[in-house]
C-alpha cells in the first residue's frame, strides 16, 4: 500500500488545479495567454472583399485553401466581430487606412452599401484630423515618389499608382499592411524578391527616422503574418496616432484598455 | 456583367489628345461617378465588385497624377 503511494500518489500543491480551463471553463490556450499587447494591422481592400467572400460562402472549413484558412484564423483573433459584438479573447485590431477607405467610399464620401456593415462593424477607421491633414499628405506623397524613383509601384504609364500611397501610409502609422497584391507584397515571381522589401523599409527608415523606433512594419501576405503571429514574434508597434482625429484616438485608447463597450459608445465607426 | 468592366477600361484607355489637364480630370470625375452608381449597389456581386474596384483604382491613380501636376 505504503509503495503504491509513494509510485502514484501527486501532492495537492503539484496538481495542476490553477490552470484557467478548470476555473472558466474554456480550454486553456497558451498563446492568448502569453500575448498581452493588442496587434494593430492595416488591410486591403483584397483582403476585405476576400473576407466578405469567406463569410457569405457556405463552404465546410475543410475545403478552404491555405490563404481562406489564414483569412478565418484572422477574423476568429479580431477584437469586433458581427453585430458590433467584441470578442474578449481577441487580439488582432483591423485599421482602415485613408487610402483604402477612399476605394471603399463613393464621392459622397459613404462607404459602399455592400461594403458598410461589414467594414463599420469590425473595423477602425483611422480618419485623418483636419488640422495635420496637409502634412500627412505630404508626407505620403514624399515617401511614395521615392518608391517610384526606385521602380516600385509603378501603373501602366509608369506612373505612380495608389498603392504607394497605402504602403506609405501604413509606413507613417508603422502597421503592417496584409495585401494579396503581388505590387505591394512580396512578388516570388521577381528575380530578387527579398530586395524590394529591404529598400521600401530603407526607404521608410530614412524618411521616418525620427517618427519612432523599435520593430519596422512592412507590406505582408497573410501566410507571412500568421507565421510571424504563430511564433509569437514581436510585432511592430502602431505610431503617429497624433495624426488622427480626436474621436478615433479616444476609440483607440478605449480598445487599449480594453473597454470596448466604451469604443461603441465613443462612436466606432459610425 | 463582363461587359460593364470592359466598357470602364475601354473608357478608361480612351486618349485625350486634345484636353487640357482641367478637362481631362474633369472627365475622369465623371467616370468615377458613374463607376460608384455601380458599386453601389447592396446585392453587388463580389467578383464583379473586385473588377470595378480595380478599375476604380485605375481611375484614381490618373486622378492623383494629373492633380499633382497642377500642383
Amino acid at each position: 500500500m505504503s509503495r503504491k503511494l509513494d509510485r502514484g500518489f501527486i501532492k495537492p500543491s503539484t496538481r495542476k488545479s490553477n490552470y484557467p480551463y478548470k476555473q472558466t471553463g474554456k480550454k486553456f490556450d497558451k498563446k492568448f495567454e502569453k500575448r498581452k499587447g493588442l496587434i494593430y494591422i492595416a488591410l486591403d481592400s483584397c483582403i476585405v472583399i476576400d473576407m466578405m467572400k469567406m463569410l457569405r460562402s457556405n463552404r465546410p472549413y475543410n475545403t478552404y485553401s491555405q490563404y481562406f484558412k489564414g483569412l478565418r484564423k484572422l477574423l476568429n483573433h479580431s477584437v469586433f466581430g458581427k453585430d458590433h459584438n467584441y470578442n474578449k479573447d481577441g487580439d488582432i485590431v483591423f485599421c482602415i487606412l485613408p487610402h483604402v477607405l477612399q476605394e471603399l467610399t463613393d464621392s459622397n464620401g459613404e462607404i459602399y452599401s455592400s461594403m458598410q456593415g461589414f467594414v463599420k462593424d469590425r473595423m477602425v477607421i483611422l480618419e485623418i484630423d483636419k488640422e495635420y491633414q496637409g502634412s500627412f499628405e505630404k508626407k505620403v506623397s514624399k515617401i511614395s515618389k521615392k518608391y517610384c524613383e526606385l521602380g516600385y509601384f509603378l501603373g501602366e504609364d509608369n506612373l505612380p499608382t495608389t498603392d504607394s500611397l497605402i504602403v506609405a501610409e501604413s509606413a507613417i502609422f508603422n502597421l503592417n499592411l496584409l495585401s494579396r497584391d503581388h505590387h505591394i507584397c512580396l512578388d516570388k515571381k521577381d528575380r530578387n524578391p527579398y530586395e524590394k522589401i529591404k529598400r521600401i523599409l530603407e526607404v521608410n527608415r530614412r524618411a521616418l527616422s525620427n517618427d519612432f523606433d523599435g520593430k519596422q512594419a512592412q507590406p505582408l501576405r497573410i501566410d507571412a503574418f500568421m507565421r510571424e503571429f504563430d511564433k509569437e514574434a514581436i510585432m511592430p508597434k502602431f505610431r503617429n496616432a497624433d495624426y488622427l482625429n480626436v474621436g478615433v484616438q479616444g476609440i483607440i485608447y478605449a480598445i487599449n484598455h480594453r473597454k470596448l463597450v466604451l469604443a461603441k459608445d465613443l462612436g466606432l465607426n459610425e | 456583367m463582363e461587359n460593364i468592366v470592359e466598357k470602364f477600361n475601354y473608357l478608361i484607355n480612351v486618349e485625350l489628345k486634345d484636353y487640357t489637364n482641367k478637362k481631362k480630370i474633369s472627365y475622369y470625375e465623371k467616370l468615377q461617378k458613374e463607376l460608384d452608381d455601380v458599386m453601389n449597389d447592396e446585392k453587388i456581386d463580389l467578383d464583379l465588385f473586385e473588377d470595378l474596384l480595380r478599375v476604380k483604382k485605375k481611375i484614381m491613380s490618373k486622378l492623383y497624377n494629373l492633380k499633382s501636376t497642377l500642383e
